[in-house]
């Protein structure tokens, strides 16, 4: 350690590398893409007050080159370098700013390969040390593509000495046949064990039951709403005129419009999907978890097992039924991608599986979790009135208000004008939309607060039938329950377990009847172990066990 | 607060009958909005005494304990192996009160001891950092 510690105060030992030209080209592409649309509004602005045109254009040059100008002297004053402890990046012309994450203070490392990059042997890489506060992630666009490699061999070195939970290896090694010595990447000894890859069926499967199907239906009105944009009005009004007359001409044309519609959003889905998980592939190697994916784009996230909060098992009512799952480990850190959807699949490890593989395949991955078929105690067995009573009384009052109060005001209406209440009107002209409109008619909205409360019904019953929890061995826990419609089963251990928050309504006291959320801190998906109705001696047991009580 | 969205409900209605835009729905939306400001100023006394009566907190050996509400009771208990920091806050109202509050934070969230005697809020700062320092873990 002694000689690490003089090496790291030898500056010219480490020297500061600058990132390629290339990403100075892409962040200005960046920009550009940026204000275009700011630029365009400023065009209209000035024209509002007849200036020149080359006033105009004047302007809008020299917005431009300052523009350029500050990214060409923000690249060039930034610069990288990794020494013995970290990773530190050097910004800011006159303000210069060090960012440093050291080694073993860092979550996740993410590098993305776009085919832009590849000709030049070039990656971007981002490192992510948790929480999501300024500095807490340094992104470095074209680096080479042996950085990443380097600096996971300096971040294994600096974290030998502090790994305490020391992975067992060959118990990965027995679980897998299929291993590729990393020699050819400069990893010396340590190997690179495949412990999942997903078929093409795998990743048709995911896009078939993923909710991004029912997105793709977004992507098509989007894409649509953007023809407008680009053909003269009429025309489009006239097209869109042309479609919908022929879409309701007959029940067939109707069936086959929405058959063609369904059809658009699978094929839309399914290329998504096979663009972002195609060879989709987990390796292990040694301490770490490395999930590599995407077609055009190989992106690859290194997971330090040691830093992983939460394995969360996921199913929806579809994937439920079919006996598929899928699963991410929660981390610290919520990825820095802009893509919606890579932010929410940050940490997957399996985005689809079938349920009889799933353990199994989890323990090949972390066997240091030891992962198994939960036998839950259900927490939520016949409290069920306590689940259900108030969404009931409220959609049922709910509902009751809007019939009683239309069929009040229809009476009134009716009596006041001697015609039957089904006939009665709101004020206004007979010939107006509002004096055509038959009071009656506002019992349709009856049906608002009574699909709102079948919704929240159907919410809570799934909890009441999921809640549960077990103690698996003093240190762990395995948390199941409903989020929406959709299933979860979340193992995490005491340590990621924040604090405990219990409530507890006063005439619930005597029956024993609490609520209790552990906060885990988690930043890329379910970040609560929760019980939505729990007996006060459950909740007393989770808490001591929780909170490190020596009488669990 | 209060009282800024009450004057901002009574400008608004004014100039809007300087502009011709008063109707019955303004006078409806604005009035719902000064009616609910005026409530929560009236109850405001009442509240702040709720909040006092049922706010309990203890220092444990091994967590901080706190405790909320009446009607909804809620009891938070933060092991010191989770606690990342402890910060104090002090306005010119509690300075004035010789008052501070003390917060304690984890990595996912806050939670505040409102006022407590200056000596007091010190002495507990004191013995949760020396008890979490005792307890230091890593996430």
């Amino acid at each position: 350690m002694s000689s690490r510690r003089s090496a790291s105060s030898d500056v010219s030992a480490f020297p500061w590398h600058r990132t390629h030209p290339l990403s100075l080209i892409l962040d200005i592409y960046g920009w550009g893409k940026g204000i275009i649309g700011f630029v365009v509004s400023m065009l209209v602005v000035f024209s509002r007050f007849h200036l020149s045109f080359r006033l105009v254009c004047a302007i809008t040059a020299t917005t431009l080159i300052v523009g350029v100008v500050c990214r060409i002297a923000a690249w060039s004053a930034r610069r990288y370098r990794l020494d013995d402890d970290s990773l530190t990046v050097r910004s800011g012309l006159f303000m210069t700013t060090h960012t440093t994450i050291p080694y073993d203070h860092m979550h996740a490392v993410n590098v993305s390969s776009p085919m832009i990059l590849r000709p030049f042997a070039l990656v971007t890489m981002t490192v992510d040390s948790g929480g999501s506060s300024d500095g807490s992630s340094i992104t470095l666009s074209a680096v080479p593509a042996t950085l990443p490699d380097r600096l996971e061999r300096l971040r294994r070195d600096a974290a030998r000495d502090c790994e305490s939970s020391a992975v067992s290896i060959d118990a990965v090694r027995r679980s897998r046949s299929m291993t590729d010595v990393d020699g050819g990447r400069g990893n010396g000894s340590v190997e690179r064990i495949l412990v999942f890859r997903a078929s093409i069926r795998d990743t048709l499967l995911f896009a078939v039951t993923d909710l991004g199907f029912l997105a793709a239906l977004a992507v098509l009105y989007g894409f649509v709403q953007n023809l407008r944009d680009v053909i003269p009005g009429s025309i489009y009004d006239s097209a869109q005129d042309s479609v919908i007359r022929y879409s309701m001409h007959s029940t067939l044309s109707i069936v086959l419009t929405i058959v063609l519609v369904l059809a658009s959003m699978l094929a839309v889905s399914i290329v998504r999907s096979l663009m972002r998980y195609y060879r989709f592939e987990v390796w292990r190697r040694g301490g770490e978890l490395i999930i590599v994916r995407g077609l055009f784009t190989r992106k690859s996230v290194t997971i330090p097992v040691r830093r992983i909060q939460t394995v969360t098992v996921r199913q929806t009512a579809l994937r439920r039924l079919l006996h598929l799952s899928s699963v991410q480990v929660g981390l610290a850190t919520s990825g820095t991608s802009h893509d919606d959807e890579d932010r929410r699949m940050h940490g997957g490890i399996l985005p689809v599986i079938a349920d009889r593989r799933l353990y199994g395949t989890l323990r090949s991955m972390l066997p240091e979790w030891d992962l198994a078929c939960p036998r839950v105690r259900r927490t939520a067995r016949g409290l069920g009135r306590y689940l259900l009573l108030a969404p009931l009384l409220g959609t049922v009052i709910a509902v009751a208000a809007i019939v009683s109060g239309a069929m009040a005001f229809a009476v009134v209406r009716a009596s006041s004008h001697g015609i039957p209440a089904a006939m009665a009107t709101l004020p206004g002209a007979a010939d107006s939309p509002m004096g055509s409109f038959r009071i009656v008619w506002l019992l349709w909205l009856a049906l608002i607060p009574a699909v709102l409360g079948g919704y929240l019904c159907l919410c809570r019953w799934l909890k009441l039938r999921s809640e549960g929890y077990e103690l698996l061995d003093g240190e762990r826990i395995v948390v199941t329950g409903a989020r929406g419609i959709g299933f979860v089963t979340m193992f995490t251990h005491r340590s990621r377990v924040q604090c405990v928050m219990r409530r507890v309504l006063p005439w619930r006291i005597a029956a024993g009847v609490e609520s209790m959320d552990l906060p885990l801190f988690v930043m890329n998906g379910y970040s609560w172990l929760r019980f939505s109705v729990i007996r006060s001696n459950d909740a007393q047991r989770l808490h001591d066990w929780a909170t490190g009580v020596e009488s669990v | 607060m209060d009282l800024c969205v009450i004057a901002v409900c009574g400008m608004t209605a004014v100039v809007c009958h300087i502009v011709g835009w008063w109707s019955w729905c303004h006078a409806l939306v604005l009035t719902v909005i000064a009616v609910l400001a005026v409530l929560e100023l009236a109850t405001q006394p009442l509240r702040a005494r709720y909040a006092y009566r049922f706010s309990r907190y203890s220092i444990g050996e091994h967590d901080v304990m706190l405790h909320r509400g009446w009607l909804l009771r809620t009891t938070t208990t933060i092991p010191y192996n989770r606690v990342q920091h402890v910060e104090t806050r002090q306005g010119p109202l509690l300075r004035r009160f010789g008052l501070t509050a003390v917060e304690i934070h984890t990595a996912v969230s806050e939670h505040e001891i409102p006022a407590l005697e200056d000596v007091q809020a010190a002495a507990i700062v004191e013995q949760i950092s020396v008890r979490v320092l005792a307890s230091k873990d890593d996430v």
